[in-house]
């Protein structure tokens, strides 16, 4: 997501919203979680989920702005977004692209391509697609 | 000789299931069966107006419309955990 955002930064908003966890370990932990150390457990109050998503900022160097689910969950409800899961919002604040579900869904190159095709980077502003861009 | 057939198949089929549970993982099988239907399409299409959220800044108080984000250039919305 970094290449991604690195490539298109200048022609869109890019936010991670943290939402509540795919494999705490006392729901479904994950083998690949506990080797790494990944291993929390599903947290219960939104300072608990905030502190995770904290961790994650310092264990990757993670630059992308990252605002937090609150505990009712409405954006995971709203969006479908559990595990994980690509959308993009046009300026007209409708749905523009709808990324399939997580985890095999999750795909950045499908959402790399998506982009390319609807937001081109400034050298190619000037071509038909610019004009569909403003659209988005 | 019919029944002898059955049970064969059967055999076979338990131990297709067996070496599947076992490829996958046994914590994986109850992992799914527990928790993978809340991975879910959802109702959201494309075109639809994006739903209104709030959500919590890094400081665990202060409150964000997701609508801040939107409206100058299209945004990309990325949902996930760390585990």
């Amino acid at each position: 997501m970094d290449e991604i955002r690195a490539k298109f930064v200048d022609r869109a908003e890019f936010l991670t919203v943290y939402i509540k966890e795919a494999h705490p370990e006392d729901e479904w932990q994950m083998t690949v979680n506990e080797d790494q150390g990944v291993c929390y457990t599903q947290p219960q109050t939104l300072d608990a989920r905030v502190m995770i998503a904290n961790d994650f900022i310092q264990r990757f160097d993670y630059s992308m702005t990252l605002v937090v689910d609150p505990m009712e969950n409405p954006a995971e409800e709203a969006y479908a977004a559990w595990p994980e899961r690509l959308y993009v919002i046009g300026v007209d604040g409708r749905v523009a692209y709808k990324g399939r579900k997580g985890p095999f869904g999750f795909d950045p190159d499908e959402l790399e391509g998506w982009l390319e095709a609807h937001v081109p980077t400034d050298a190619e502003d000037t071509s038909a697609t610019g004009a569909e861009a403003e659209q988005i | 000789m019919l029944w002898k057939i059955a049970i064969g198949v059967v055999a076979v089929l338990l131990l297709a299931a067996v070496i599947g549970v076992l490829y996958v993982g046994p914590r994986n099988v109850i992992g799914i069966l527990t928790f993978g239907q809340q991975a879910r399409e959802g109702s959201l299409q494309v075109g639809d107006a994006a739903p209104e959220i709030t959500v919590v800044s890094l400081d665990g108080v202060t409150e964000k419309p997701l609508t801040d984000w939107m409206g100058s250039r299209p945004l990309v919305l990325v949902f996930g955990s760390f585990t």
